[in-house]
């Protein structure tokens, strides 16, 4: 549905973003991560034709982005980082406005409809320097839904939000994943990314990353199991190291920390070992590490992992 | 050009200046202002004595087109002549506020963004919001004049004066370069709007497109020369030239890239 090859944006020589090459499928909610800076609101004026590649091309549903394709934005719902309205006019008549601009047949029950399917019906005839902030990003989804688009390119709309009007925007996206639409999220917040994404893509300038954060953190962190004994595990950990399947084993937080080659297949033999030298097990559970962690440690690095696409 | 979309803009354009009390209320006085001080200005002629003789102060161009008619209609002729040069610039205060506001306050405002994110083309949205800023500054300018011509037959100006005022010549000066004015300074605002990030500073260089016209007025107020209909047909006629070359030029200066990207 997004296709990227090689793209390059240089503003004034200065390089914003590079050889970015990356397909959103349909459907699919890709997220976008990475620091200030990292070329991530270039790459969506770019996906839009907003502003031209310095090198590189752009597909949207099978056709070429250019900043002379017009009547392809009607594919794409945009919410800017900034939602910038027409502050003086009330909400319905910003959406109107839109609407006409997409060409939607029958703009005003269209409005009507989202105002109220985003909880802003009682407010439509409020001019939107009234609004909240999570009033603003509400109707700025409901702006960015209001031609149906099939491509939603969302950066990030929930910066800047208290925790529960961040949630509520968490929650319409959420519902708006539902309807097979594909999905491009930028987003500072981990913890959205990990609940909302179905493959992460982690840039800065170039892509680093670009998976399901589990695949991710197999291929970083390996699979780590922790086994918590009754007890001082210091004696068992030896019965564990250079086990068949097993990487590395360590103590942290007062348990075993087995980093493996399988979860399924180990577990069981190490657990076996455990209990014929007589470890009082008290639990056994695999460990994941946090997204957080995994994307300070790709950044951090600033190389690619695997990006298989 | 999709004249959908282009309307879509226009309405827009309007609703938000219909919702800035600063251009409310010029819309409110100028209109009265248009019709009120030339009305005053002539039935103050009416005070002279009519022994005074100023016959001899014309201007040549002015004496001669004066000659035989008895002094209040002289000087009725004189004044109303001059107001209706004053019409050539009097639509420009709303278009140039709207205008050079316009793209330079979406861009305050981050409203530029999403509105360029539309299938909407940038001809599409510079004629728009040109027209809509036109628009106004003549309808309320129209409303003006139309109000001075009543009052001009309500005071019983003399036959010459009146043919001045609701004539001919008048009506192309009305209907036809007073428009093409307006819309000459509009595109200007527009195109420095488009180019500088404050919007005082649009306005007043918006306004030195309009300066040769200020001129010529001031030219004809000293008496230095007379628009006579020729004139006024060549004026028309380079306005015409002067406008689609400016809307050429608003287009291709519009840069979608530089105005997203170099504005904060």
């Amino acid at each position: 549905m997004i296709r990227t090859e090689n793209l390059t944006k240089r503003y004034n020589g200065t390089l914003a973003l590079e050889g970015l090459t990356l397909e959103v499928h349909q459907g699919e909610l890709l997220v976008l991560l990475g620091p200030n800076g990292a070329g991530k609101t270039t790459t969506l004026r770019l996906l839009l034709g907003l502003i031209s590649p310095t090198s590189g091309r752009v597909w949207i549903a099978g056709e070429p982005m250019t900043p002379e394709s017009h009547s392809l934005r009607r594919q794409i719902g945009y919410l800017p980082e900034t939602p910038g309205f027409w502050e003086r006019l009330p909400a319905w008549k910003n959406l109107e406005i839109y609407a006409r601009l997409y060409g939607v047949p029958a703009p005003r029950s269209r409005v009507m409809e989202l105002l109220e399917q985003f909880g802003l019906a009682d407010r439509a005839h409020d001019p939107v320097a009234t609004f909240s902030k999570g009033m603003r990003q509400r109707l700025a989804l409901a702006r960015a839904m209001i031609h149906d688009p099939p491509i939603l390119l969302l950066d990030e709309p929930t910066a800047g939000l208290d925790p529960e009007a961040a949630l509520e925007v968490r929650e319409l996206l959420r519902m708006l994943k539902g309807h097979g639409r594909t999905i491009l999220l930028c987003t500072h917040d981990l913890e959205e990314a990990e609940r909302l994404g179905d493959r992460v893509a982690i840039l800065r300038t170039h892509l680093l990353a670009l998976d399901t954060p589990d695949r991710l953190r197999t291929q970083r962190f390996g699979v780590v199991v922790a086994i918590q004994i009754d007890g001082e595990p210091e004696p068992y950990l030896i019965r564990i190291q250079g086990q068949p399947g097993v990487i590395q084993a360590a103590i942290r937080n007062g348990r075993l920390e087995i980093q493996v080659t399988d979860l399924r297949t180990v577990t069981p033999h190490l657990v076996r070992r455990l209990v014929e030298a007589g470890a009082p097990i008290l639990s056994v559970t695999p460990v994941k590490a946090s997204l957080e962690e995994l994307y300070l440690q790709i950044v951090r690095e600033g190389h690619g992992a695997t990006m298989p696409g | 050009m999709n004249w959908h979309r282009i309307a879509a803009v226009i309405d827009k354009e309007i609703h938000d200046a219909l919702r800035n009390r600063y251009i409310v209320m010029l819309m409110i006085l100028l209109p009265i202002l248009f019709a009120a001080i030339p009305i005053i200005s002539l039935a103050s002629v009416r005070q002279i004595p009519p022994s005074m003789d100023t016959s001899e102060e014309w201007p040549p161009a002015l004496a001669r087109r004066l000659a035989g008619l008895p002094l209040q209609a002289q000087l009725e002729v004189f004044l109303a002549s001059q107001f209706m040069l004053l019409f050539w610039v009097a639509p420009l205060a709303i278009p140039m506020t709207i205008a050079t506001y316009s793209v330079v306050g979406e861009k305050r405002e981050k409203a530029l963004e999403p509105l360029l994110a539309t299938p909407v083309t940038t001809g599409e949205l510079l004629a728009g919001k040109a027209i809509a800023a036109a628009f106004l500054g003549i309808a309320l300018s129209w409303a003006g004049y139309l109000l001075m011509v009543a009052a001009a037959y309500g005071i019983r100006l003399s036959p010459p004066a009146l043919e001045t005022v609701w004539g001919p010549m008048a009506w192309v000066q009305i209907f036809a370069m007073s428009p093409l004015i307006t819309l000459l300074a509009t595109l200007a605002g527009l195109i420095v709007s488009s180019r500088v990030n404050d919007p005082r500073l649009a306005e007043q260089i918006g306004m030195v497109v309009i300066l040769p016209l200020i001129g010529l007025i001031l030219a004809q107020s000293f008496g230095f020369l007379w628009v006579s209909g020729t004139l006024l047909i060549l004026i028309t006629l380079f306005l015409i030239g002067a406008d689609a070359l400016l809307i050429a030029l608003a287009v291709a200066l519009f840069k979608r890239e530089t105005i997203l990207t170099r504005w904060r």
